[in-house]
């Protein structure tokens, strides 16, 4: 795995509110990723969540999008993290704890699957392989979690940043109707 | 039998719980003695419900304090008598009020706040609710929601709006419970957040 300085990570819920209105908010995130010269990453798990249901040709969601992504190369698919890895494995559970205290739902409402963002984010720590990792989600408890859990392996809190999709991009915050304004 | 429970205070009118039973002859089970227009208020909020251009002239209005006519049928674009029409029947309902005397009239909205009982069930109709309705005139995955999930389903998806701004719940929790898949679930919720973000 090569060594980045800068690693970003995007998750569902940003790829999904970018979905919505065709390319338009693709091609910021685009723009973002050329602007910080990184390639943004996603979990296998996030690629399936976003491509692979069926209702999507209901909503305006274009599954196409991330796919081109892909192809022009701002985007990658990354391995899943290593659950077999204890640490790994751990801050997961441990992020899955702390989504499930701050929805006060039980733990087993929240998937493990959800929270690998976090595991894929330590293992980058461990290895040593970036010195700065942003997660960008809009999920406010996994953003949390990622923050306050993630400092705790080594990194300096200025290490991790949690931005949501509107902080990375201000198109992504649009409001489509602006008549409301 | 469906019944509805308003409270809503107008100002100077002070608030009062009022009961009434809603089926196509609008009967009435209690009544204030100085409630104004009571069985219009429930008609209304239904029709608000049902129409969503009406509902889109509402929240415009409550978005854009002391409007008139003029400002709405030039930013919606909607027929000048259409629009007269709607803004007769949400003043009667007492959801708008003139805010100034003489011409051009100039409206501000009133909170709507109501309480729908049915059986056990009980749902909120809210401005937010209303507002929800009225984009789905701009907004297709508002749209194809209701037309997945109806209204019902729609007032469920801002309550868990209102926790998803305040970070409270994951899209991912929101598609467990409801179960939708989470790429709706993330959908709707990024289309609803405008609704609940003041």
């Amino acid at each position: 795995m090569e060594s980045d300085s800068d690693v970003v990570f995007i998750d569902s819920s940003v790829l999904i509110s970018c979905g919505r209105r065709e390319s338009t908010r693709f091609q910021s995130l685009a723009r973002e990723a050329r602007q910080r010269d990184t390639v943004f990453r996603i979990s296998p798990q996030v690629y399936a969540e976003v491509t692979g249901d069926p209702a999507l040709e209901e909503y305006t969601a274009d599954n196409t999008a991330v796919d081109e992504a892909l192809q022009e190369g701002w985007m990658k698919v990354t391995e899943s993290p290593s659950y077999s890895n204890s640490e790994v494995s751990n801050v997961m559970d441990q992020a899955r704890s702390f989504i499930a205290s701050a929805s006060d739902r039980p733990e087993d409402a929240v998937e493990k699957a959800d929270a690998e963002i976090v595991g894929l984010a330590l293992e980058l720590i461990l290895n040593d392989n970036a010195d700065r990792i942003t997660i960008v989600t809009n999920d406010i408890p996994l953003g949390e979690a990622a923050e306050s859990l993630l400092p705790q392996y080594g990194f300096d809190d200025d290490q991790i940043t949690w931005l949501t999709g509107g902080e990375l991009a201000d198109e992504l915050a649009e409001d489509f109707v602006p008549e409301f304004d | 039998m469906l019944s509805v429970q308003t409270d809503i205070s107008f100002g100077s009118v002070s608030a009062r719980l009022l009961r009434f039973a809603c089926n196509s002859l609008l009967e009435m089970a209690t009544r204030e003695a100085n409630w104004e227009t009571p069985l219009d208020t429930g008609g209304e909020v239904f029709a608000l419900l049902r129409n969503a251009r009406k509902a889109w002239i509402y929240t415009y209005i409550r978005h854009h304090p002391e409007t008139t006519i003029q400002a709405i049928v030039e930013t919606l674009e909607l027929p000048q008598r259409t629009v007269y029409e709607y803004v007769d029947d949400l003043e009667a309902a007492g959801f708008i009020d003139q805010a100034n005397e003489g011409r051009p009239a100039e409206y501000t909205a009133q909170e709507i706040d109501l309480q729908l009982v049915e059986d056990d069930t009980e749902r909120r109709i809210t401005a937010e609710l209303v507002e929800a309705i009225a984009r789905r005139t701009q907004d297709d995955d508002i749209d194809t929601y209701i037309d997945r999930h109806g209204l019902d389903g729609l007032a469920v998806a801002i309550e868990y709006a209102q926790e998803y701004v305040d970070g409270s719940v994951t899209h991912q929790i929101m598609a467990c419970e409801q179960e939708i898949s989470p790429l709706e679930a993330g959908v709707i919720l990024d289309a609803l957040r405008p609704v609940v973000e003041d």
